[in-house]
């Protein structure tokens, strides 16, 4: 017996021994985490992610700046009274970076490789949107060296705004409209994994080349020869409502728009701000689409619907850069000015509210056109109304035209933004303060310093 | 303590010396020399045979002798062996002494070796049995604290069922646990937490800053069935467990029933009622509302606003108007100028002592326990119900054990054991949540009371700012609730085969699986989710164990004695996390998936495989000098193939110099001293080798957990994963040296156990964070350094002792230092908490509070804003706490006197700061009681500062002089809000420093000829109380709190938390 157990012992030895030696197989690999996914499952990700930042968190800074929302709770009611700190930006980085464009850049990456210059040029027109979103935002912005977490690089160098400005945002557009009109895209071409164009070629030339109209135009504070480019660059630029550059939203309750659900998670966070509220004359019917009652914000509006679209670029905007170019160019032309401005209002009334300007309303506004020394405080203000929640184009223009005239807000002292006027730019984010120290440009908040195209 | 006492080291009989007879037949009786009563079941061996009995129930014993000269060894638990040379008696009465010096201890150290304290070369400490049932706790970690030096324990809260953290010598690894090994009998046992985090990728992370308290899983321990437990503190102690025991082992025996005893039937009852022990100071005087102009406003939900702060006017400046509203049962409430005014003055509430009741907590446990001659079989039956401070919550727990051995055959013994545990309740939500109770709770303002109806016939809620803003906390508790049931298995066959008197091989094979199956409510209408949500969450867990030893014990000469083990061990872990997000419900109060208009499912898992090689050596020389090394390989899955096999070694010594210098004073009675050195080696989290595509869910800080969760649009995305793998990880080490003496006075009477410890973890694996624009968030590396070092004392003292009364005290004191000595190239820190203010950062404390604070000029003072009169914020955020405390002491004190007994833990902390996040938020919110100040002229204390034309600020020489308003009430600007929603991170950190009395019990052991002629063989009585009284200066609830409980690495966290309870009530244990 004895030698028996023995034995036993002796097998369960060998046995425990013999299988230390197996190998561990895919064990650690977690069956959730796909290792490789397809472009098709990559776009919509990339697509709906760079929306949701530009429509929520970009959004909320811009109509907080320009007081078209009143901050009334939490950051929400510090980021008004200009109290905006580096832990407020790391969120809008990081989704831009991490969530947005590293999947985009991944599409870009997998469109050159498997030799598919449709999803490529989809992807190029996308980062272009997103680099020049965070440089609006930032200022110099890491792009060139960017992505290259995979490669081992971990400190990405930032480049020049004027840099992006000039060079490489036009360069990007540019091989993404040559890549878009590629005849052949043999590794796939975007179809209904599209959610902005549901895979219209032709819509994203157009929303590649409006991009580029936009930045062209952007420059024209510090180089007024950038209004006449601008002008020249019309006719290849988005030419209707229905071509807008822009994302709707589902209806279910796991496809929200961002602004809604920022109603909904974060209710009594904010208003409308009485500024904003009090603009609207009393013929504008688009008021009740952007402000409910008094000045309420949490409401079924036009942006702030479950299924609401996120504009990353429409007509409308596309017809006040043409308004504001004859304008501004060294030679102005006035005229032109405003038929273009009486287009950027109608297209807007007819996106909002789905009718005309009412005929009172365009009455009023060739009386302030032909009344004001300064035509482009009424542009500015129409575009105020117009493109409110359009991304950062209400803080842009003001930081390019000190329109709309605001009040600064009380209590808008604090140590980043030290003299209490309007912010000009948003802190760089605590993050590249502390992990990509050598690189940042500023370590030293100061909402007040102006970036490149702002000076 | 009931210890197996193998060995006695200098109590020889002198007996005259008689030739002997082989052959020969010896029988006598045993005896205990405390009070002559008979010993049963005492183990009678001839000594280097396997020879022997054991007595009856009368304490006899009868042995056939088979060598020359034979001597025969006496052990019994908790008695001083004996060994008698027989000098051909016959007829041998023993009388066996209680061990009062404890010299020769049983312990069990890793992989279930059992061992003698006296020989050992490291720290060990046991923890009394009894101690445990005392301390009352439901959780059988909290039952831990300040009962083992080097050991801190920390709750989470007083939510029935809440999880409790535990460390053993600090934390040693940056991102990985730094939790022990708890170990059943040998079978390493799961103790996780698991969130049901607002998102599945947070249940990775866990590190859910919302949601509910959940439990670790040692909770389904039932502390009833505890004979003995072990804390393994340094390598030295833990390397044959190998890497699961990298952060220390919590060894756990379970009471077995002893052989040739009769059944013995035990009933213990204990009841206890509970009662929040601490909150915050809220103010009943001042309204809800904001200053308008310069004069406070009142504004409510009933006079149309959302305004969350409570800066409105004072509340008996108010007054009901003869006007009905559904938000106050009194009628609308208007300013006294008001023509509708009446003469009634509008009422203040304070919402949060309201809220509480009291909860109660009623465990019942039966046992059997008795054995054959071949037979030994323990069964238990225990059950727990808890009701919580808050209503509708609860924990219960059933727990039922069997554990029996046989000898099957000579020297070859089987033994099974089966626990199965029943476990879970309701619980409520927590923290950073819109329908946190705590949340809503706290930031009522005075002037609303929540206790008026929270649901209006709509179904929309009436809380203090409006609709579903915040919560209303009777809504969260009756509507948002989450249950739990944990449906656990644990069990072990063990073979043990004495194959020679010096050779044992024994193999052991454990299972623990359950599965934990969750549903979390959001209910329409409710503040987080107002479409309402049901998330359908199943956790299961198996762990499976297999250990083989073999044991050669041998006196190679007269004085040389060895020990040695080798073995091997098998150990995975399965966990799959499956999780069923439902939103939008159909309807109020039906949470099933039916009810969901979208549902999102996600697989989790997490796996790991292990096998070990390990032996171990100890060599006794003269007993009186202890040599021991040990080492371990291990092979895991969790890293590179290249790297997965790791080897780590320890030796140690003990030297018993009483021994060598034959030192037998009465005052200095014993004397040790030990040293050792140690590896143990960690391998890396699950899956962080390699890099993938997680499943899209878009959205933002503002609207986590919802947003664009794929599917959704009609189409599924992914995107890169924010942590990129590494496949060149190796294992992190941790090193640890360390020195100590035992020494024992007036005969044991006094006894010292002195350690000084310094562990260093290197090539610690961690995430550190990268900067987001390279694509990725994080990276998992090989590069921390952390050390960890202090001094551990535990002291018994027997300081009266005589017939009828005896007064012992025990103190467990724990002083640990640690410090962040590299983290990773060009990484200064990382951060560990959900906000951003607790961080590992170079050079620094673990877990040091980081955040916002004053601007200070060079010499200290604060730099005062010339426009508002207010101190400036420091534009660079900078170290403002540290959350490790100075020292843990816990004070027992037991007064014994006939059969009265009185006991009780004083549980002191020094120092620790913590983080009061809440008290940033009352403050800005105007509730907050220090907020009473706020019409107060002040002069803030500082120099004036000058704003320069780049925006910087500099400091001038001149003296503040401006005089505010502190809470800006005639239009200036409001001190309490300047600083932002949380305040300056510098105002809310809090000296965490306690005394509390952790435990009392008193107990009455009715005298046993009470009981003659009753059915009971003892009835014992008691009151019982925990958490009695806490001094602490902290200002917000009990300081021993964590957002985010067990889970995480996170240490003194309080952002609305719930609250911690103080009980007491009564037991009764009846025996058969």
């Amino acid at each position: 017996m004895k030698r028996y157990i023995i034995k036993v012992f002796l097998l369960i030895t060998a046995l425990s021994v013999s299988i230390s030696s197996c190998e561990f197989g895919d064990t650690n690999v977690d069956p959730s985490l796909p290792q490789d996914v397809a472009m098709s499952a990559l776009l919509p990700s990339g697509e709906t992610a760079i929306a949701w930042v530009v429509g929520g968190e970009m959004v909320r800074f811009s109509g907080l700046l320009t007081q078209q929302f009143r901050g009334i709770n939490a950051q929400q009611q510090d980021n008004w009274r200009y109290l905006i700190r580096e832990a407020d930006t790391n969120g809008t980085w990081q989704r831009m970076y991490h969530n947005s464009l590293n999947t985009i850049n991944f599409v870009m990456m997998k469109g050159e490789e498997q030799n598919a210059p449709h999803y490529q040029g989809v992807a190029e027109v996308l980062m272009a949107t997103g680099i020049g979103n965070l440089t609006d935002a930032f200022g110099n912005v890491p792009y060139s060296t960017a992505f290259e977490g995979n490669e081992g690089n971990f400190n990405p160098t930032y480049d020049e705004q004027q840099e992006l400005y000039s060079t490489t945002l036009p360069q990007l557009l540019d091989a993404a409209i040559a890549s878009l009109s590629a005849d052949d895209s043999p590794g796939g071409s975007p179809g209904a994994d599209d959610v902005i164009y549901g895979g219209d070629l032709d819509l994203w030339v157009k929303a590649a080349n409006s991009l580029k109209l936009r930045y062209t135009f952007q420059q024209g504070k510090r180089n007024p020869a950038a209004y006449d480019a601008a002008l020249a660059m019309l006719p290849e630029a988005i030419s209707s409502n229905q071509e807008d550059y822009e994302m709707i939203f589902g209806s279910s309750a796991n496809e929200p728009n961002p602004q809604y659900q920022f109603t909904q998670s974060r209710s009594g966070n904010m208003r409308m701000d009485d500024y904003f509220a009090n603009v609207f004359s009393e013929n504008d019917t688009r008021k009740p689409f952007f402000v409910d009652g008094e000045n309420d914000f949490e409401f079924s509006g036009y942006y702030t619907s479950i299924n609401s679209p996120v504009v990353l670029m429409s007509y409308v905007e596309v017809k006040f850069i043409e308004a504001e170019s004859y304008l501004q160019k060294a030679a102005p032309d006035v005229a032109a000015a405003k038929t273009a401005l009486d287009e950027a209002v109608t297209a807007s009334f007819l996106k909002i509210t789905g009718a005309p300007v009412p005929a009172a309303y365009q009455a009023e506004l060739d009386a302030n056109w032909a009344a004001a020394s300064d035509k482009l405080e009424v542009l500015i203000n129409e575009k105020y109304i117009a493109c409110y929640s359009q991304g950062l184009l209400s803080w842009n223009d003001y930081r390019r035209t000190g329109y709309p005239d605001l009040t600064v807000v009380p209590d808008g002292t604090n140590s980043f933004n030290a003299n209490g006027e309007i912010p000009r730019r948003l802190p760089y984010p605590q993050e590249e303060r502390l992990l990509n120290p050598t690189n940042i440009p500023t370590t030293t908040p100061n909402l007040q310093s102006r970036f490149w195209w702002d000076e | 303590m009931r210890n197996i006492l193998l060995f006695n080291f200098c109590l020889l009989l002198s007996l005259t010396t008689h030739w002997s007879y082989a052959q020969q037949t010896v029988s006598g009786r045993v005896t205990s020399a405390d009070d002559q009563t008979p010993l049963p079941g005492v183990n009678v061996l001839e000594e280097g045979t396997t020879n022997g009995t054991i007595t009856d129930l009368n304490g006899d014993y009868r042995v056939t002798l088979t060598s020359d000269n034979p001597r025969l060894v006496f052990s019994f638990i908790g008695f001083a062996q004996q060994t008698v040379e027989v000098n051909g008696q016959s007829s041998l009465d023993i009388t066996m002494a209680s061990d009062t010096r404890q010299l020769s201890e049983i312990v069990v150290t890793a992989a279930g070796i059992e061992a003698n304290k006296r020989e050992l070369g490291y720290s060990i400490q046991n923890v009394d049995a009894e101690e445990i049932v005392q301390s009352r706790e439901t959780n059988f970690v909290s039952a831990l604290s300040g009962k083992v030096a080097g050991v801190q324990v920390t709750s989470s809260g007083g939510t029935p069922g809440a999880a409790a953290q535990i460390r053993i010598r600090g934390n040693k690894s940056v991102q990985g646990s730094n939790a022990p090994l708890f170990v059943i009998d040998g079978i390493p046992i799961d103790n996780s937490t698991y969130n049901t985090a607002d998102s599945p990728e947070d249940d990775v992370s866990n590190l859910g800053s919302g949601g509910v308290t959940n439990s670790n899983r040692a909770i389904d321990i039932n502390p009833e069935d505890v004979e003995s437990l072990t804390v393994l503190k340094g390598p030295a102690a833990t390397v044959l467990y190998g890497i699961r025991a990298a952060n220390g082992a919590v060894v756990i025996t379970t009471k077995k029933g002893q052989r040739n005893t009769k059944p013995k039937i035990s009933y213990d009852f204990g009841y206890t009622v509970d009662q929040i022990n601490k909150l915050p100071d809220l103010q009943t005087t001042y309204a809800q509302g904001a200053v308008v102009d310069g004069v406070p406003d009142f504004q409510a939900a009933l006079n149309g606003f959302t305004t969350s702060t409570s800066w409105g006017p004072r509340i008996d400046g108010l007054r009901y108007a003869d006007e009905a509203t559904p938000w106050d049962p009194y009628g609308l409430v208007v300013p006294a100028s008001d023509p509708r005014a009446t003469s009634r003055v509008a009422r203040a509430y304070n919402n949060a002592e309201d809220f509480f009741q009291t909860g109660s907590n009623a465990t019942h446990n039966v046992s059997v326990s008795g054995g054959t001659a071949a037979t030994n079989y323990f069964f238990s039956i225990g059950r727990l119900d808890q009701s919580g401070i808050m209503p509708n919550s609860f924990f219960d727990r059933t727990s039922f054990r069997a554990t029996t051995s046989t000898e099957v055959f000579k020297n070859f013994n089987v033994s099974f054991s089966a626990n199965y545990i029943n476990s879970g309740g309701k619980r409520l939500q927590n923290g950073s949540n819109t329908s946190g109770v705590m949340l809503g709770l706290l930031r009522t303002a005075p002037s609303f009371d929540n206790s008026a109806g929270y649901l209006f016939e709509d179904g929309t809620q009436r809380a203090y700012r409006g609709g579903s803003v915040y919560d209303n906390p009777y809504f969260t508790v009756n509507k948002n609730y989450t249950t739990d049931d944990v449906n656990r298995i644990i069990g072990y066959s063990q073979l043990s085969y004495e194959a020679l008197p010096w050779l044992n091989f024994t193999y052991r094979l454990g299972v623990d699986t359950y599965s934990d199956e969750r549903l979390f409510r959001n209910d329409v209408n409710s503040s987080s989710v107002q479409a309402g949500q049901a998330i359908n969450q199943t956790i299961n867990s198996k762990d499976i164990n297999s250990d083989f030893l073999m044991t050669i014990k041998k006196e190679v000469s007269g004085n040389i004695g060895l020990n040695f083990t080798v073995g091997h061990n098998y150990y995975s872990k399965d966990v799959a996390i499956n999780r069923i997000d439902g939103q939008g419900l159909a309807s109020p109060g039906f949470f099933n998936m039916a009810s969901a208009t979208a549902v999102n499912v996600a697989e989790g898992v997490t796996r790991r495989k292990l096998y070990g090689l390990f032996g171990t050596l100890t060599v006794n020389i003269a007993d009186q000098l202890f040599v021991n090394l040990s080492g371990r390989n291990d092979w895991s899955s969790t890293l590179p193939e290249a790297n997965n096999s790791f080897f780590y070694p320890a030796a140690s010594l003990g030297w018993d110099f009483t021994q060598t210098f034959a030192i037998d004073n009465p005052i200095f009675s014993y004397g040790k001293l030990r040293a050792s050195w140690g590896q143990v080696g960690n391998d890396a989290p699950f899956a962080v080798t390699n890099s993938g595509f997680a499943q899209s869910r878009v959205r933002d800080g503002w609207t986590t957990p919802q947003g664009v969760i794929f599917p959704a649009l009609g189409l599924n995305a992914f995107n890169p994963d924010g942590l990129l793998g590494n496949d060149q990880l190796k294992a992190e080490t941790t090193t640890t040296m360390e020195v100590g003496a035992d020494l024992q006075f007036f005969n044991g009477r006094i006894g010292l156990d002195l350690t000084y410890f310094d562990a260093t973890t290197t090539d610690a694996i961690l995430n550190i964070d990268i900067p987001s624009a390279s694509g990725w968030q994080q990276r998992a590396v090989n590069s921390a350094e952390l050390r960890n070092y202090g001094i551990e004392a535990a002291l018994t003292a027997n300081i009266i002792s005589s017939e009828a009364f005896n007064y012992d005290v025990t103190l467990n004191f724990t002083r640990i230092r640690n410090k962040v000595e590299k983290l990773a190239e060009g990484i200064p820190f990382i951060t560990i908490d959900p906000f951003g203010t607790q961080r590992i950062a170079e050079g620094e404390p673990f877990g040091i509070f980081y955040g916002t604070r004053f601007l200070r000029d060079d010499q200290g003072r604060k730099v005062i804003d010339p426009a508002k009169g207010l101190p400036f914020e420091d534009p660079n955020e900078g170290i403002v706490g540290d959350p490790n405390p100075d020292f843990l002491l816990g004070f027992r004190n037991t007064f014994t006197w006939k059969g009265v007994k009185l006991s009780f833990l004083l549980d002191i902390r020094q120092g620790g700061d913590v983080y009061n996040g809440t008290k940033g938020v009352l403050n800005n919110f105007g509730v907050g009681a220090e907020t009473l100040d706020r019409n107060e002229r002040v002069v803030f204390d500082g120099v004036l500062g000058q704003v320069q034309d780049d925006g910087t600020i500099v400091a001038t020489e001149q003296a503040n002089t401006i005089e505010v308003v502190k809470g800006g009430t005639d239009g200036g600007t409001n001190y309490y809000q300047n600083y932002g929603f949380v305040n300056l991170t510098e105002l809310t950190i809090e000296d965490g420093s306690w005394v509390r009395l952790r435990d009392l019990s008193l107990s009455y052991e009715l005298p046993s000829q009470w009981l003659e002629s009753s059915p009971f063989r003892g009835v014992n009585v008691g009151f019982i109380a925990r958490n009695l009284f806490l001094f602490t200066d902290y200002t917000g609830i009990d300081p021993e709190t964590n957002l985010t409980g067990a889970s995480s690495n996170v240490i003194g966290y309080d952002y609305f938390n719930n609250p911690n309870t103080k009980s007491y009530g009564v037991s009764v244990g009846l025996t058969f």
